[in-house]
C-alpha cells in the first residue's frame, strides 16, 4: 500500500461517539502503517482536557484514550497554541503528551500534508 | 485525470454536504476523473436507509446515489460500525443480531475503515464531505 501521511482535525469539543468515530478513522490508517497526526484546533482542544467526568452527564468516557494513543502507532498530538490561549488553558490541563505550535506551523504541516480529513 | 477517495460524513436533509458530494462526484466523472468507491461515515450512513420517503419535489440524496452508482459503476459503502449504531443494516447484520427488518437500500454494501484507508491510498486525492 502507498504511504499517505495523514492528518486528522479536531476542531469540536464533541463528546462521546462523535467523538471516538472520528478518532476511529486515524486508529484504522494507522493500523495499515499510515503515519498519523492529530491536530487539534479551536473547540476541539476541549477534547483533550483532563479529569473529564463525561459519565455525570450519560456520555460515554474516550478521553482516556487520547493519553494511550502511541500503542495504536499514533505518536503524533498537535495543539494549537492560540486555541489553547483564549480559551485559557494550558498544557498542563491536557490529558495526553501533545506538541503545541503555532497556527502558522499547523498551516505548514497541512501544506505538506496530502490526506487532510476535518 | 485524476482518482479521486471520496468520504461522506454529512447527515441527509439536514446538512448540505451530501448534495455537494454528489454534484462533486457527477461533475468529476464527467470530466473523466475517477472515482470508484463513495465512502458513507458517521451521519453520512443514514442516506443508506432505504425507508426515507421526502415530500413531493424534494432532493432524495439516496436515490440520488443509487442512480449515480448505476450510471457510473460505483461502489457505495457504509462503515458498518457507524451504520449498526444508527439502524442501518443489511440482511446479514439483521440476522447476525436477531432483528426483525433490514433497510439498506439496493446499491448500497456494508463494509468498514479499512476499505477507507485502501481507497486513500490508491487515489490522488481525498474530498471530504461533513
Amino acid at each position: 500500500m502507498v504511504s499517505q501521511p495523514l492528518c486528522l482535525v479536531f476542531n469540536k469539543s464533541r463528546t462521546g461517539i462523535a467523538a471516538r468515530e472520528q478518532l476511529d478513522i486515524g486508529l484504522m490508517a494507522a493500523a495499515f502503517g499510515q503515519a498519523v497526526t492529530l491536530v487539534f484546533l479551536g473547540d476541539g482542544v476541549y477534547q483533550l482536557l483532563a479529569d473529564q467526568q463525561p459519565e455525570a452527564i450519560g456520555a460515554w468516557d474516550h478521553s482516556k484514550i487520547y493519553a494511550g494513543l502511541d500503542l495504536y502507532d499514533i505518536k503524533e498530538l498537535v495543539v494549537e497554541a492560540e486555541s489553547l490561549a483564549v480559551r485559557k488553558l494550558a498544557e498542563s490541563d491536557l490529558s495526553a503528551p501533545v506538541l503545541v505550535e503555532p497556527a502558522a506551523s499547523i498551516r505548514e504541516r497541512f501544506k505538506s500534508t496530502q490526506v487532510v480529513i476535518l | 485525470m485524476s482518482t479521486f477517495a471520496v468520504l461522506v460524513t454529512a447527515a441527509p436533509f439536514s446538512a448540505h454536504g451530501q448534495q455537494s458530494a454528489l454534484n462533486f462526484c457527477s461533475a468529476a466523472l464527467a470530466a473523466g476523473h475517477s472515482i470508484e468507491q463513495i465512502f458513507f461515515y458517521q451521519d453520512g450512513v443514514y442516506v443508506g436507509n432505504r425507508l426515507t420517503v421526502p415530500p413531493g419535489r424534494e432532493p432524495d440524496p439516496g436515490a440520488q446515489w443509487q442512480q449515480l452508482a448505476d450510471t457510473h459503476a460505483l461502489e457505495l459503502l457504509v462503515c458498518v460500525a457507524s451504520a449498526l449504531r444508527r439502524g442501518i443494516l443489511d440482511s446479514d447484520e439483521a440476522l447476525r443480531y436477531k432483528l426483525d427488518a433490514d433497510n439498506l437500500r439496493r446499491g448500497f454494501t456494508v463494509s468498514g475503515l479499512g476499505q477507507l484507508t485502501e481507497q486513500i491510498a490508491g487515489a490522488d486525492r481525498l474530498m471530504v464531505f461533513g
